[in-house]
């Protein structure tokens, strides 16, 4: 892969490079993206600027850290469901960790529990998942979920279908399964048996009525 | 329960369905309770999933991160590694320096040193976009060509655009109008533009230099660049060390 060295961070993808990528989708867009968040992390201009910017707006560096990695989570997030339309890569992701930092900041000035876009969008008349748990303790809980309800090949599975939008004929050819419907049947497995083991946690109900704002909602994979 | 759309659950919150679907779906989710749980139990394991997928990525950027400062690639806080290639560098100069003390010397001249740390924008066609005017377009075009005298007009043209506000201040650069370029990229650091501040205040740099201006507001600005670690550190740290050489002292 041909080096940028123009750009202020030694990247592997030209812009148009990305974002030919991340509309193609598939094991195209998945390598991209890894790249692109593994160049951004190794590259001093980058970092330093969102450590300067966080620090010269009143956080701190461990905040400064946490702004880094969650911006550019969200910038994996943001290039998986096609939000990038090209234009200097480093750019948009610095404004991505600004933005983050702000929210973080503005969350933490008003006590409120979250206000990003995601929220704010699917929010309606519904209680809010943060009123009934919060940001933290809601990822503890996916986090024991993940470790007692799903094994790997299942989580596997299931990432390359929701998360970054594989069809299964490739999802079969990755994970070395016979054939589409392979995929599709072993998908729905996963689905039965993690659900199940979902619903016999003491907290089911809860979760179940935290979600229910989500469901205009739909995930688009950038397509 | 509705059987015939439980299979539609999943195009359904992939964006697969089409407008009537989407909403035929929805309304069987309104007017069926086991429907709607079940909408809700997929969402619910989705965002498992999303986390599972978001703390592995996580765990790769404290990785990559930590490979970045064992391999030296990071800078943040690394002043000491900073310090000893530096300090690597400079020796490797005196040695050449006392061998071949004549030859050296005239590189520690203002316009030898800016000579030196240059470094073309090779971003510069990246900054160009589709939606530009046609004259600016030009203009990028004819420094392109190193029409440097003919570029300038076009870029004189918006004044309030930074793009062309940086083509120009390059341009007067390529001319060796250091007066003008230093005016230029003065006014375009000043912008606080986040795409152009660092870029302009490294080209102000070495204008200051080729025009022999290295009063307050160039030493100023090298300690700024320097202090803030900043895409042009090294150069900046590299001019300094130039500059406070004792071979310049013989100058």
């Amino acid at each position: 892969m041909r080096i940028v060295k123009s750009s202020k961070c030694k990247l592997r993808y030209t812009a148009d490079g990305l974002l030919s990528a991340v509309t193609s989708g598939g094991s195209m867009r998945r390598k991209a993206i890894h790249a692109v968040i593994e160049d951004l992390c190794k590259c001093s201009y980058f970092e330093n600027t969102i450590f300067r910017f966080v620090l010269d707006n009143g956080g701190t560096r461990t905040q400064a850290e946490e702004v880094f990695e969650d911006g550019l989570i969200k910038l994996s997030e943001l290039l998986r469901k096609g939000q990038y339309q090209g234009g200097k890569i480093e750019a948009f992701a610095i404004q991505i960790c600004k933005n983050t930092w702000l929210n973080m900041r503005r969350k933490k000035d008003e006590q409120l529990h979250l206000t990003d876009d995601i929220s704010t969008m699917d929010q309606a008349d519904h209680e809010t998942p943060e009123s009934l748990m919060a940001a933290k303790e809601r990822r503890a809980v996916f986090r024991d979920i993940l470790q007692n309800c799903l094994d790997e090949a299942c989580l596997k599975l299931m990432q390359m279908k929701f998360i970054e939008g594989f069809r299964h004929n490739k999802i079969a050819e990755e994970l070395g399964l016979a054939n589409a419907n392979s995929s599709k049947e072993k998908l729905n497995r996963c689905k039965k048996n993690a659900i199940k083991c979902i619903m016999q946690r003491d907290d089911y109900q809860d979760l179940l009525k935290s979600v229910d704002f989500h469901l205009k909602k739909t995930t688009t994979h950038g397509k | 329960m509705a059987n015939n759309y439980n299979e539609k659950i999943d195009p359904f919150l992939d964006g697969e369905l089409n407008e009537e679907e989407k909403a035929a779906f929805k309304k069987a989710v309104e007017q069926d309770p086991e429907l709607e749980k079940e909408v809700r139990q997929n969402l619910l394991l989705r965002e498992v999933v999303e986390t599972g997928y978001q703390e592995k990525m996580r765990s790769d950027i404290r990785r990559w991160k930590s490979e970045a400062k064992q391999t030296g690639t990071a800078k943040v806080g690394n002043i000491r590694k900073l310090g000893y290639r530096l300090a690597a560098a400079a020796s490797v100069v005196i040695i050449l320096t006392a061998s071949i003390f004549t030859l050296i010397v005239p590189q520690y001249s203002n316009d030898r040193i800016a000579a030196r740390y240059y470094e073309p924008d090779n971003d510069l066609g990246m900054l160009r976009g589709n939606n530009d005017a046609d004259i600016l377009r030009q203009a990028f075009e004819n420094y392109d060509q190193g029409n440097y005298n003919g570029a300038i007009p076009g870029f004189q043209r918006y004044p309030n655009n930074d793009k062309a506000l940086y083509g120009l201040g390059l341009s007067y650069y390529q001319m060796e109008d250091y007066k003008n370029a230093i005016e230029t990229f003065k006014i375009l650091a000043g912008r606080n533009n986040l795409e152009y501040t660092e870029k302009a205040e490294f080209y102000l740099l070495l204008s200051y230099l080729h025009a022999d201006q290295t009063g307050p507001e160039f030493q100023e600005l090298l300690n700024k660049m320097i202090e803030e670690e900043g895409y042009y550190v090294g150069q900046a740290e590299g001019i300094k060390k130039k500059l406070d050489s004792f071979w310049r002292s013989l100058r």
